[in-house]
């Protein structure tokens, strides 16, 4: 029953990837998406001369703020596993100045 | 390998000379003197004028967190540890992720032409200038921030596990 339900996912999810490979705009093509809106309208939709920052902090905001969730999480996880050396900073730096 | 964890495991706390690290070498420590303000400006520089010139919050930030390496191979861990508070820098990492999530939900408070997350609602103001492209302008603060406070906070966790042994 199990194996069934595996193989009938699969065999689903590959004749719809093939059918929709079928329909994708070929390669090369023109086709005006968003890479035509990024490279002519960057400087009138969001005011910032460096494209680059443009795409990262506006057009994709979501990926940065992934990236920044993964800076995070490897911070953390250094500080869960370097956890000795991480109590001796707490207890020694309190009293620092 | 073995050999190298020795030197360090005697590295002194009382800025004493251990075998291969030198604490407080007069010609280290007036080459950090030197560069760790420049290392500093660059960084507030690239985290400024990020929609302008080449860089960003990420960029900026992992160069004003070189600052805390420099120190350290400066000034030893004594040094850096008497700087550097690590519950206060992860409450400023913390701070600066805050402030971007904020920054980015203005979007749904003031809207234009519909209520999105990551809308640039503030005045873009003429491109080119400093306080241009609304948004982005904050959010670089706020990344850069936060990448700088982690990193310090990485670099410095890294650096007194070197010495923890002896402990």
């Amino acid at each position: 029953m199990k194996k069934a339900v595996v193989w009938f996912t699969i065999t689903t999810l590959t004749v719809f990837a093939v059918y929709v490979s079928t329909k994708m705009i070929s390669f090369g093509s023109s086709y005006n998406g968003i890479a035509n809106v990024i490279v002519n309208d960057t400087v009138g939709k969001t005011g910032a001369i460096n494209a680059v920052t443009a795409i990262v902090f506006d057009f994709r905001g979501y990926d940065t703020l992934g990236e920044s969730f993964v800076l995070f999480t490897a911070i953390t996880a250094a500080a869960a596993v370097l956890r000795k050396p991480v109590h001796s900073i707490i207890s020694k730096g309190k009293g620092g100045k | 390998m073995k050999s190298n964890k020795k030197s360090y495991k005697s590295s002194p706390s009382t800025n004493k000379k251990s075998k291969n690290i030198k604490v407080n070498d007069v010609i280290i420590t007036s080459c950090a003197n030197v560069v760790l303000p420049i290392a500093i400006i660059l960084g507030a520089y690239v985290i400024m004028h990020g929609h302008l010139s080449p860089g960003g919050g990420f960029q900026g930030g992992v160069l004003i967190a070189g600052a805390v390496a420099i120190l350290y191979v400066a000034y030893g861990s004594d040094g850096v540890r008497k700087l550097f508070n690590i519950t206060r820098l992860k409450a400023s990492e913390s701070m600066g992720a805050l402030g971007f999530i904020f920054i980015a939900s203005l979007g749904l408070i003031y809207g234009v032409g519909g209520y999105r997350f990551f809308a640039n609602t503030i005045s873009k103001g003429t491109p080119g200038t400093l306080f241009s492209s609304g948004t982005i302008f904050w959010m670089n603060f706020a990344v850069g921030y936060k990448v700088l406070t982690g990193i310090g906070a990485l670099i410095l966790i890294m650096v007194s596990s070197l010495n923890s042994n002896k402990e």
